[in-house]
């Protein structure tokens, strides 16, 4: 499965303005752990009540 | 007796009840049940594979892969409930892997596809709930079920007991019916009776689906107590096959093979546990372990144990229909059910989980003499599972041993069994390092397990994002961490290169297309991709498959790589 992350390369993937007006791009670069802890934090401070609410099997399997 | 040395010649197999969930979209109305959202699986599923019907009562579909998928009811709710997917019967715990993957990446992108415009649909691999409920995976190995006088014993207790179980389900069928019109009556009397007292007092009568307890066919579903009511009119109507073939089970089913297995199983979770943060925010190894209470159970009351025998009596009963099964409970070989272990993201924990069972399987069939730990198996489980995985929980000629030491016991003495019984490969290499290697870094290197065992690498996530968090939010951490989609914790680590992988894309994608080599697997796999998406009746089980209806139906046997007299 390929991970989404587009939330982690959005900052190193844009193409950067030089002064003189040129632009420069950046070599995208695989997300970093750090990057993957950053998205993580982010997601945690979004309604974890809601996320739990949408997992819940009463009883459980067998 | 003649030996069998030869590793992985013995089935093996993989169930897993994958959670589902769904988030309704804003401008989507109510949100659909859990069955209507695996009908829709289904139909995305067989847009891609094709899918025929399960032979029997259960609602399954068999797929192309040789495996099956089936929506399973949760226990305390009609409306609820988990996706099953059941992997094809393979040979080798690293083909079972690949067929592990190829199946969760074929549920997860039918569920993805299935989701529609009222919102996102994802599965879930792991074990509880966010309120602790417990599903998850179950284990299937071939293996001895008995020899010798026990098994002679086990048959004469199949024939002495089986006109019983042809008499129990006449006996069964009316208890049911008269059982079953009682429950009706009642609840419509008292149905009546709440209207009438409404009336009389000027109220509007409620709707049945408003009075707790009355029955209600709409999509509210049936009262759990109607359930539980026909389980004991079940259980009462089969008392006399239950009862003596569960003492028969207790006194012969797996008997040397789970005496030396139950202290492994117990100590396997240091490698294995997929780790799960409760409501209270503690922290434990394995997801599982909590809620087995019984060495070995037939689930017939919802007793978790750490090997179900409830297979062995439902072939029992139901070979009155079905003489195979009969046919099939009549072998020394039989399939045994390990239900205390989780489901794994980490491909590497998988693969020792399955790897490691089934190498000390084959030692103990081998005829392998292990030294067994003397140990209190629950109060072990719960000290192994609050992460006291160096505390001592077993003795052993007067020393004491943790759970790691026990692992190394049984790894040294199968290390001996594949030197002198010459079962080599390059696969039992492979396993035997990897062992080595995890439970050495269990004893000095925990951290660099992270990627490679899930309770350590999803503590390290929850620890290095949770920081400061509420234990909701980290809560949250554990549930996604196993969810089956790219936004998934476990995956969004894997795109950094930091979790070890053992199947490749190539691998997995063949998987998810095809029967692994298995001759029952195989053919099971052709005979769904000839007939799947035609006008042909067809139905398909483990054992066999029936093609037409009525008298001119032919029915075709998948027993053909039987190995076991």
């Amino acid at each position: 499965m390929t991970a989404k992350v587009k939330d982690i390369d959005k900052t190193q993937s844009e193409p950067k303005s030089t002064t003189d007006g040129s632009v420069v791009p950046v070599e995208k670069r695989a997300p970093s752990v750090a990057d993957v802890i950053a998205v993580i934090r982010k997601d945690s401070s979004q309604r974890p009540d809601k996320y739990l609410d949408e997992v819940q099997v009463p009883g459980g399997g067998e | 007796m003649t030996q069998r040395h030869t590793a992985f010649r013995n089935l093996i197999g993989l169930e897993t009840e994958y959670a589902i969930r769904f988030r309704t979209s804003d401008s989507a109305g109510s949100r659909p049940t859990d069955e209507q959202l695996y009908g829709r699986l289904i139909r995305a599923l067989n847009r891609t594979l094709p899918v025929v019907n399960a032979r029997g009562f259960e609602p399954a579909k068999f797929v192309a892969t040789g495996g099956a998928v089936k929506f399973e009811t949760a226990s305390q709710s009609s409306n609820s409930g988990l996706i099953e997917g059941a992997t094809p019967e393979c040979l080798s715990p690293r083909e079972l892997l690949v067929w592990q993957r190829g199946q969760d990446q074929l549920l997860a992108d039918a569920a993805s596809q299935a989701g529609g415009s009222d919102g996102d649909f994802v599965l879930l691999k792991n074990n509880r709930d966010s309120q602790g409920n417990t599903y998850g995976s179950h284990e299937n190995y071939d293996t001895r079920f008995a020899t010798g006088v026990e098994l002679w014993l086990w048959r004469l207790v199949l024939l002495m007991v089986f006109p019983a179980v042809v008499l129990c389900w006449p006996v069964c069928i009316t208890l049911l019916v008269l059982g079953l019109l009682t429950v009706w009556i009642l609840s419509e009397i008292f149905y009546a009776s709440v209207v009438l007292l409404r009336r009389l007092r000027g109220a509007t009568p409620p709707t049945r689906s408003a009075v707790p307890g009355v029955l209600c066919l709409d999509t509210q579903g049936m009262p759990r107590w109607f359930e539980l009511v026909c389980h004991i009119l079940l259980v009462v109507g089969f008392a006399p096959v239950l009862a003596p073939m569960s003492l028969a089970i207790r006194v012969v089913a797996f008997r040397r093979v789970r005496r030396v297995l139950y202290p492994f199983l117990i100590s396997r979770m240091v490698c294995s546990g997929a780790g799960w943060m409760n409501v209270d925010g503690k922290y434990s190894i394995c997801q599982k372990a909590g809620v087995c209470r019984r060495r070995m159970a037939s689930g017939i009351w919802r007793a978790r144990p750490m090997i179900n025998v409830g297979n062995l009596l439902e072939a029992y009963v139901l070979s009155v229909i079905n003489l195979q099964r009969f046919r099939s409970l009549w072998k020394s070989h039989q399939r045994m059910q390990v239900s205390m272990g989780d489901a794994n993201m980490c491909e590497e924990a998988e693969y020792l989980r399955i790897a490691t069972t089934r190498l000390v399987l084959d030692a103990i069939e081998a005829g392998v003499q292990f030294d067994i730990p003397r140990m209190q198996p629950f109060s072990a489980i719960d000290t192994i599972n609050r992460g006291q995985i160096e505390a001592p929980v077993a003795r052993l000629r007067g020393k004491s041993l943790n759970a790691i030491e026990i692992q190394w016991l049984y790894l040294n003495r199968v290390r001996e069994y594949v030197r002198q019984k010459a079962v080599i490969s390059d696969e039992v290499d492979d396993i035997l390092r990897r062992w080595d290697d995890v439970l050495g870094r269990l004893e000095q290197n925990r951290d660099s397990l992270v990627g490679r065992v899930d309770w350590i690498t999803k503590r390290y996530l929850i620890q290095g994002a949770g920081h400061g968090l509420s234990v909701e939010s980290r809560r949250m951490i554990d549930l996604k961490y196993h969810e089956l989609s790219p936004e998934g914790y476990y995956f969004l680590l894997a795109e950094t290169g930091s979790v070890v992988t053992l199947v490749g894309e190539e691998e997995r994608k063949a998987a998810m297309r095809f029967p692994p080599s298995t001759a029952r697997a195989t053919m099971r796999g052709r005979y769904v991709r000839e007939f799947g998406n035609t006008n042909v009746p067809i139905s398909v089980d483990w054992e066999s498959l029936k093609i037409g209806k009525g008298m001119n139906a032919k029915t075709v046997s998948l027993l053909h790589d039987d190995f076991y007299s």
